[in-house]
């Protein structure tokens, strides 16, 4: 700052000037602050102004900081001295960690809760951006948290987000370019895509993708180099603070490094399909690095068909909600049987069976209930190459790989599938077995000289002969090459080819990209090396042209397609190259959601080798408060990994006593000679919540509220009337007790929490609890939905950790379950069910099968599920589906069934077993089903059937039938 | 972006330089660059067979200056190497409920030598390297093994701070427990009694107990009609690399047999197959051989060993001492200190029964 220095501190406390300090630090700042948007705007910039480039000295700021402390405490919110609350609003944020930014702000001037206004800091901001051309927040996040975003985007990059940005921007390096170097907002928002796996706090941070990106330039300068976008005092203390830590700071030096050695390499092209306005027909012919990859196996009933899963978290980088839904919704991937777990798309690697050809009409992967944008995406930038024939080359006896430019060579081995029977074919390609549905296998085997009749028939097959010229990479293994005609390469790498031909040769026109050069043939050799250098990330095409010493025109012609792709990001979770991994559903999982049993690992090793699991809760401070051991066979599959969870951790004490103390959970597995692999599940930084404590006076819920939305409004359902609301008024940081425990739910605005609150337990007599009354209603589709909703309340509240929530909870869920069959199948199924539980297991299916129905249609569905049951291999949802589904084929004809209905067969075992599941199904789909299910009371009766003929097998109880167990995702 | 054209000797450098070797030092087809070579395409092909992961790094390498026939042999002698080093691990795979092995990648580790050196030991996924650029300018590259020399604690602390996992050299090693022959082969003779009979099998490969102990290649065959008894062998799958097996062998007919490892799943069969082998050849008064080639004027002498070792002899070597070009018949050589010579030698004496047939004194680098 050019003006004098605000009065020091001094050595036995901090100088306070009262009014007059205030207005003269105000002046300060004012000062500052115009000549920073001067030097900002110089050039015709638009780079805004951060409040924590105040440049104060940390004595300064001691000054400030008490000035402000002692205004508020006597109610002096200037309107005239206002910027040194700006300041200190902004330095409370750049501490802040995610936990009550009020509560914070109170704890460092106190009197803020009494004499503070939170509307005065938002307009202050305000102030300050119209002044200064201050930042202003963006992004969901900031309607969120209409005032706090304020303050906490002008703190920059809070202390909290520094090392994630670091990670983020380590993880980056090799795809950075001078470009995007040079465009702050590409980058934000190439990074914004690429921090699917970082905390709930930094995605919100990265929402704001100018923002991210502007930072994340700032902290990418050289050194002795000054950025354009933060004052180089603030970029100093974010560089001291987040070189604190020496992981961060030693990621932050390697990705400055590659941002260094970048920028004087030059400029590069934007790659053709990488760009925004890539073509659909250049699509068609070169791969774009969010195409699974497709190979083909041999198995005992034929040649079968595989894709493996691309890096689809690159998609993030065009659409900012991509990475969000595929790492929580069920995805379908047409061909591969049932549906696919939440975030599984986001695990790259993963090999998938097609059972049927996909159709080219029809999306290859769609996510259920998913925004139409995404959706969109997912159909444009994840694609098989177009048919009607595809082409393998055989890399190793019974396994091919996909040739996508569709040619053959002379002398290869090659696998060919087609849509439909092939004839007029030459000898060298004969009819082989599929064991993919939809296409027809056939093996070809090229012969060393490929005739003009051969030429021809490949030709009417889309098929191309490719004989006088050779191209592959050399020299270094590409990280994908189908062993004709295309590779993949790193970003940041230069594609080495080797271009061999047994002609007599003087030149060759090489064209990358449009962009044609000739070259000399080398003297005396049949291979030319060339070296493809500085291609950015996406699709580029080389064209060979081969030219003879006697002629003009080309004598042999070829492409070859180059892919150039961002490095997948190895999440510490491991990935599928390693021999231990942790995949997760959803894919970053909250504390509570670990808690509650609603995320399922899938921990893959080696069988049968034992995982050691170590789960350690620790604080916002990341300091450890407990920490527990277990161990599993490896693979612990999601069922497992509950009841191993449960098991071990859940019923712990000292895990119970510290969960709520916990804002994050720390998993860590060990397999001895393979590997660790963790996962950190972190406390969800929620607009609204409930905080759970207990007291000499028994468990209460306080609200937290950072909405900025107004005063919530609160409804409780007791245990004991699970659908009936209760009104709440609740005061400002009030505790909510109510002895016989219950549902509380707080909205304000969009904003929603809900919370299991326990029940107080004092004595046995308080562990006697009557059975939950479930309000009858009217048989109508309004009513079932209604109690659909209702379940879905009661499951997705958070549970504390007290086991009488999670107990009491079950028996509610399981009488709205039971309530809502009654409703749907009639008084007669329900007293047949009541008269079941009481049976030996054997002769449940003899007590339900004639209250199924006494049509004949219903009498043959009952035998063939009974039939079924017994032949079941595995009581996967997924599998009891696909059981139902083709049972309600062949019997359901009559009650509105048509064909293999696999959706309505999960609709059905979903309402009859876990309605709270459907809770979010789109309404119209949800009513459509509701409907026919009135319509058609034998469809939720047979599904009844099959759960507790399948449940009651499994565990010998009737009732177990009705368990809320996350079984469906 | 550009196009520019290379000469062989710049494709080779360049290729070097991309391997993270120094190109000035190194030839792309050394041992040193084809171990690397081999850990980059492990960290994209990963989880995969021996066959597609030599056959990708061939295809590199095809028609380069030093290509011979004899490159692909060589190639899969590295991985070998790798596998017994730990940078890649062999481990059971579900194969859509088929149990099959396939090739996963190394968990990041580092063993000291008491020197203070460390041994580096892994792969990353996509070609990242094992290290941060501040260290991966020290690493020393000898045959397959990455070293980083040190006398302090700083580097460890290093390679700690970059999620490597220490690894007490005995951990790493993993050897099992010392036993005579007999013992050695009793829990196979046991499996195999009471395997159920198989049907012959196509493409069945033995290791011929009489054929010399001295020339590993030359000791494996097929069948003959002449042949019973019960044999280390390999046998083709349908996808990946034989599996390693102990068969029980009637007239040139394969009767039964079990696939190896029964005793370790998560330890390469190959370990399993060769300490049997070993077993066997002493039982049959074959002890297999060792050189010691000893120099006065040297702390350090040459040992060549002329059967394939386990992992757990093969790293220990590698602590101990540093892998060299084979030499003169020899399978692989190691130079070991004089000092350490004799504990070792011991300890191939115990584990494998190996009988040390030196040649005599010869001069160093010969």
């Amino acid at each position: 700052m050019n003006e004098g220095p605000l009065p020091p501190a001094q050595a036995d406390g901090i100088q306070r000037l009262g009014f007059e300090g205030l207005t003269l630090c105000h002046e300060r700042l004012e000062a500052h602050f115009n000549e920073v948007r001067s030097r900002r705007a110089e050039g015709g910039n638009r780079i805004p102004v951060f409040a924590l480039e105040h440049g104060l000295s940390a004595a300064e700021l001691a000054v400030l900081k008490a000035e402000v402390c002692a205004a508020i405490l006597q109610r002096n919110l200037s309107r005239d001295a206002w910027l040194p609350f700006v300041v200190y609003a902004a330095e409370v944020g750049y501490e802040y960690r995610g936990d009550e930014y009020w509560q914070t702000f109170e704890a460092l001037a106190p009197g803020w809760i009494e004499n503070g206004d939170r509307h005065y800091i938002r307009a202050r901001f305000q102030d300050f951006k119209d002044r200064f051309h201050g930042a202003e927040p963006t992004g969901p996040w900031a309607r969120h948290f209409s005032i706090i975003c304020w303050p906490i985007t002008h703190a920059v990059l809070p202390t909290d987000l520094q090392r994630q940005l670091a990670r983020v921007l380590f993880e980056y390096r090799s795809a950075l370019t001078p470009d995007l170097l040079a465009d702050p907002d590409e980058l934000g928002r190439r990074l914004a895509g690429r921090s699917w796996q970082a905390s709930s706090r930094f995605q919100n941070f990265a929402q704001n993708t100018s923002l991210l990106g502007q930072v994340a330039v700032a902290l990418l300068v050289g050194e002795d180099e000054e950025s354009p976008y933060l004052s180089d005092s603030t970029l100093k203390r974010i560089v001291t603070d987040l070189s604190a830590e020496r992981e961060a700071g030693r990621w932050l030096t390697d990705a400055k490094s590659s941002a260094t050695r970048i920028r004087t390499r030059g400029f590069r092209t934007v790659a053709r399909g990488s760009g925004k306005g890539s073509s659909a027909a250049q699509r068609r012919t070169l791969p774009i690095s969010s195409d699974p990859d497709l190979f083909v196996r041999q198995r005992e009933g034929g040649w079968t068909a595989y894709v493996e899963l691309p890096d689809l978290s690159v998609l993030g980088e065009r659409l900012p909600n991509v990475n969000e839904e595929l790492g929580r919704l069920r995805a379908r991937f047409q061909g591969v049987g049932g549906p696919i777990a939440g975030g599984r798309l986001l695990y790259p690697g993963q090999q998938f069976r097609l059972a049927e050809w996909p159709r080219s009409d029809s999306p290859l992967i769609q996510l259920e209930n998913g925004s139409a944008d995404v959706n969109a995406l997912l159909a444009d930038r994840c694609r098989l190459s177009p048919g009607p024939c595809w082409l393998f080359r055989i890399r190793e006896s019974g396994f091919g790989t996909e040739v996508r430019g569709k040619f053959v060579r002379s002398g290869h081995s090659y696998v060919l599938l087609s849509d439909s029977p092939l004839s007029a074919l030459p000898t060298w390609i004969v009819p082989a077995a599929s064991s993919t549905a939809g296409v027809f296998a056939y093996g070809v085997a090229t012969p060393t000289s490929i005739g003009p009749d051969d030429i021809a028939a490949l030709e009417h097959l889309g098929i191309a002969s490719v004989t006088e010229v050779g191209i592959r990479p050399a020299g270094f293994v590409p990280a994908l090459w189908d062993g004709e005609g295309s590779a993949e390469w790193l970003a940041g790498e230069d594609p080495v080819i080797a271009i061999r031909s047994n002609r007599a040769l003087t030149k060759c026109i090489l064209t990358l990209d449009n962009t044609p050069s000739l070259v000399p043939w080398p003297v005396a050799t049949d291979e030319l090396f060339v070296r493809l250098r500085d291609l950015d990330v996406g699709s580029h095409e080389l064209l060979v042209s081969l030219l003879p010493s006697d002629a003009a025109a080309p004598v042999a012609k070829a492409g070859f397609a180059v892919l150039i792709r961002s490095p997948h990001m190895r999440p510490a979770t491991g990935t599928l190259r390693e021999g231990l991994t942790i995949l997760a559903n959803p894919v970053a999982p909250t504390l509570p959601e670990l808690w509650d049993g609603q995320a399922a690992l899938h921990i893959i090793g080696p069988s049968p080798a034992r995982a050691n699991i170590e789960i350690a809760l620790a604080d916002r401070s990341n300091r450890e408060l407990v920490v527990r051991r277990s161990s599993g066979a490896l693979p612990i599959d999601p069922a497992r990994w509950v009841q191993l969870f449960t098991s071990a951790f859940g019923r712990d004490d000292a895990m119970h006593r510290f969960y709520e103390e916990a804002e994050s959970c720390h998993v860590a597995v060990t397999a001895h000679g393979v590997g660790t692999v963790t996962l950190r599940c972190e406390r969800p930084f929620a607009p609204l919540r409930w905080a759970f404590g207990r007291d000499r006076n028994g468990p209460f819920v306080r609200l937290v509220d950072n909405t900025d939305g107004g005063r919530a409004v609160v409804r409780q359902f007791e245990f004991g009337r699970p659908v009936d609301a209760i009104p709440v008024i609740l005061a400002d940081r009030a505790l909510l007790r109510e002895p016989r425990g219950g549902l509380v739910i707080a909205e304000v605005g969009g904003a929603r929490a809900l919370m299991i609150l326990p029940p107080l337990v004092r004595d046995l007599e308080d562990l006697r609890a009557e059975p939950p009354h479930v309000t009858p209603g009217p048989r109508s589709v309004a009513e079932v939905i209604r109690l659909i909703g209702l379940a879905h309340l009661w499951a997705s509240a958070s549970l504390p950790a007290d086991p009488f929530a999670s107990t009491r909870r079950l028996v509610v869920l399981r009488a709205i379950t039971g309530h809502l069959t009654e409703l749907v199948c009639g008084t007669r199924w329900g007293q047949a069910e009541r008269i079941a539980a009481q049976r030996d297991r054997g002769l449940i299916a003899s007590e339900l099968t004639a209250a199924i129905g006494a049509q004949s249609y219903q009498l043959a569905l009952a035998g063939d599920l009974q039939r079924r049951v017994g032949a079941l291999t595995s009581r996967a949802p997924a599998r009891l589906a696909d059981s139902f589904a083709a049972a309600l084929a062949l019997h359901g004809r009559a009650a509105g069934v048509r064909g293999q209905d696999g959706r309505l067969a999960e609709f059905l075992l979903r309402l009859a077993s876990q309605p709270s599941s459907l809770g979010t199904l789109a309404s119209d789909d949800l009513r459509a089903k509701v409907e026919l299910v009135l319509a058609s009371p034998v469809l939720l009766r047979a599904a009844r059937f099959l759960t507790l003929l399948t449940d009651g097998a499994d565990r010998g109880d009737a009732q177990a039938a009705n368990d809320e167990v996350s079984r469906w995702e | 972006m550009g196009i520019e054209v290379l000469t062989a000797q710049d494709l080779t450098a360049h290729a070097v330089q991309v391997l993270g070797l120094d190109a000035g030092a190194i030839d792309l087809l050394s041992v040193e660059a084809m171990a690397a070579s081999l850990r980059r395409a492990a960290s994209f092909l990963c989880p995969t067979t021996p066959g597609i992961l030599i056959r990708t790094v061939d295809e590199a390498l095809v028609r380069l200056p030093g290509y011979s026939d004899d490159t692909w042999s060589q190639i899969e002698s590295v991985l070998d190497s790798l596998l017994s080093y730990g940078d890649l691990l062999e481990l059971p795979f579900d194969d859509e409920g088929v149990a099959r092995r396939r090739l996963f990648l190394g968990v990041p580790a580092f063993v000291r030598r008491a020197s203070g050196t460390c041994l580096l030991i892994g792969i990353r996924p996509e070609g990242a390297p094992l290290v941060r650029d501040d260290l991966l300018a020290r690493i020393e590259y000898d045959a397959h093994v990455r070293l980083i020399r040190s006398t302090s604690s700083t580097v460890a602390e290093l390679l700690i701070a970059d999620r490597l996992t220490e690894l007490q050299p005995e951990q790493w090693f993993g050897a099992p427990r010392v036993a005579l022959p007999e013992e050695v082969v009793a829990p196979y003779a046991a499996r195999l009694d009471v395997a159920r009979a198989s049907g012959d099998f196509e493409g069945l490969r033995m290791i011929d107990p009489t054929a010399p102990v001295t020339y590993y290649r030359g000791r494996w065959r097929s069948p003959r009609p002449s042949d019973s008894g019960r044999f280390v062998a390999r046998r083709p799958q349908a996808f990946g690399t034989d599996l390693w097996c102990f068969a029980e062998i009637a007239g040139g007919q394969a009767t039964r047999l079990i696939d190896l490892p029964i005793v370790s799943m998560l330890a390469p069969a190959a370990d399993e197959a060769w300490r049997l082998q070993a077993a066997i050849d002493v039982l049959e008064g074959h002890q297999q051989r060792l050189a010691v080639h000893a120099n006065p004027r040297s702390h350090l002498s040459i040992v060549d060993l002329f059967s394939p070792m386990p992992s757990w002899i093969q790293r220990r070597l590698d602590v101990v001492g540093t892998p060299l070009l084979r030499s003169r018949g020899a399978l692989f050589c190691y130079s070991l200190p004089n000092l350490e010579l004799h504990e070792e030698l011991e300890f191939l004496r115990i584990m494998m029964w190996t009988v040390n047939a030196s040649l005599g004194e010869m001069p160093l680098g010969a």
